[in-house]
């Protein structure tokens, strides 16, 4: 809802100073147009037009050449990235290997302990049992029998040859 | 020759090679055993032709004559034979088997037939014997004595396989025996062993099945030279009468021949060597030291089945 304001009071209106009296067109001729601004402006914006498709056609070219300048670095880029990638996974497969290996090698490294363990074990029987020989006599004189209980002696037993001095 | 038959058991008796020749056979008829009599005397009288120094139309004589010559001569199988196991026994017995000692013998007075070249070389050659393409050359006169009869047993024994497979026999041929087959009573074949001093009855009796036993001994073969006792049994280190303590070695062994170069080779060793050497080659041995008593290895007391010095 609008509320009518009280309209402010209008001051007096001054009257309008005198203006210069521009000079009169004489009757009868015809009017001046301004033909050279257009041209001049046409000129002007046609001359920009052409300077700004020649330096927008030079920065083409320059941006070609860089871009044709950079390729052979992208390309070796791609490469070292493909190769890097190459690298990465070899190394990771070795990685894999060696923690194989180095599995395996706990294995075999705690069977050299118990077989290290079991030589220890048979150099002390050799030991024991190399003494035991070298206390051996090389030969063993048996003693006689002393027959003391009934008069029987064992008779020679029968045999079927007798092997001995030859004389041929 | 004679011939005793008692059941199915039959003895033939002979000589060769010097020595009683004995062939006791059972399992098979009387014709048969005596064509094996037959084959046996053959091979003997063939092992006499080739191998016997004392004979001079023997095949190892006429070698014997072209040793320290650059002559090669070729010679029979059976030679050729015997040459090869006596080659191979003298580097076996790392040379305590040399059967290059028939110069030692003829020069203490044991003489064969008549050789030139007997005298020999100071120092018999490492290789006395060559074999090359026009035959055998000879560094040094052989005697093959040590092993001749050991060799005719295992001819003789093998034609007797040959001829009849399944005959048990025994052969002995001076003392040196091969057994094949069971006895007559079902057991193993029971061997004496001489006593050395000469007494009658064995020191030690053995069981022996499929094997030989061979003795060598200075109890018989033995006489005076220079004023001193010598005998056969020549120490190829020395070129003397090897004097190592010892009277007599048996050895038992699956082959006569072997058994009869390793009773030599024993025996060279004398008896502070006999019984290490004996038990380092795993052989079945018994020895007569000159005290008078028996020793044995561990192998021969497995197969002993008496001992007097026991009973």
């Amino acid at each position: 809802m609008m509320t009518d304001r009280p309209t402010p009071a209008q001051p007096p209106v001054a009257a309008r100073p005198p203006v210069a009296a521009r000079p009169a067109v004489a009757a009868g001729s015809p009017a001046r147009r301004p033909w050279h601004v257009g041209t001049y402006l046409g000129v002007s914006i046609g001359t920009y037009a052409v300077l700004l498709a020649g330096v927008t056609g030079a920065q083409s070219d320059a941006d070609a050449a860089l871009i044709e300048a950079r390729r052979p670095g992208a390309e070796a880029a791609a490469e070292l990235r493909a190769a890097h990638d190459r690298l990465e996974f070899e190394v990771s497969r070795i990685a894999d290997r060696y923690s194989d290996a180095a599995r395996a090698y706990d294995v075999v490294a705690a069977r050299v302990a118990g077989l290290d363990a079991m030589l220890v074990e048979l150099r002390a029987t050799v030991a024991e049992v190399d003494g035991s020989a070298a206390s051996l006599p090389t030969r063993v004189s048996l003693p006689a029998v002393r027959h003391t209980v009934g008069a029987t002696v064992a008779a020679v037993p029968a045999v079927h040859a007798t092997t001995g001095a030859s004389g041929g | 020759m004679t011939v005793s038959s008692q059941a199915e058991v039959v003895r033939f008796e002979g000589r060769a090679l010097g020595s009683p020749l004995r062939l006791m056979v059972h399992g098979v008829d009387r014709g048969r055993s005596a064509w094996l009599w037959d084959g046996v005397l053959a091979e003997f009288e063939a092992v006499d032709a080739s191998l016997s120094r004392f004979r001079d139309d023997s095949e190892i004589t006429r070698l014997n004559r072209s040793a320290g010559s650059d002559q090669a001569m070729l010679v029979s199988r059976r030679l050729s034979g015997a040459l090869v196991a006596a080659d191979r026994a003298r580097r076996m017995t790392a040379g305590r088997f040399d059967p290059t000692v028939l110069a030692d013998l003829d020069r203490l007075g044991y003489r064969g037939a008549s050789v030139s070249q007997v005298a020999g070389h100071a120092t018999p050659s490492r290789r006395p014997i060559t074999w090359c393409a026009d035959g055998i050359r000879l560094s040094d006169a052989i005697d093959l004595g040590g092993i001749g009869k050991g060799l005719a047993l295992r001819w003789a024994a093998a034609r007797i396989a040959r001829g009849c497979p399944h005959a048990a026999f025994l052969l002995e041929a001076g003392g040196d025996i091969v057994a094949c087959g069971r006895a007559p009573e079902g057991g193993p074949w029971l061997i004496g062993i001489e006593d050395p001093a000469g007494t009658s009855g064995p020191v030690v009796v053995a069981a022996i099945d499929n094997g030989a036993v061979a003795t060598s001994s200075v109890r018989i073969t033995r006489w005076r030279s220079d004023g001193r006792d010598v005998h056969h049994l020549i120490d190829p280190a020395t070129r003397e009468p090897a004097d190592g303590g010892l009277q007599a070695v048996t050895v038992a062994h699956r082959d006569p021949a072997w058994a009869e170069v390793w009773s030599k080779a024993l025996f060279v060793a004398g008896r502070a060597s006999i019984a290490a050497l004996a038990r380092e080659r795993g052989l079945a041995a018994w020895w007569a030291p000159t005290d008078g008593t028996t020793d044995m290895t561990p192998a021969a007391r497995q197969i002993t089945t008496w001992v007097a010095a026991e009973t």
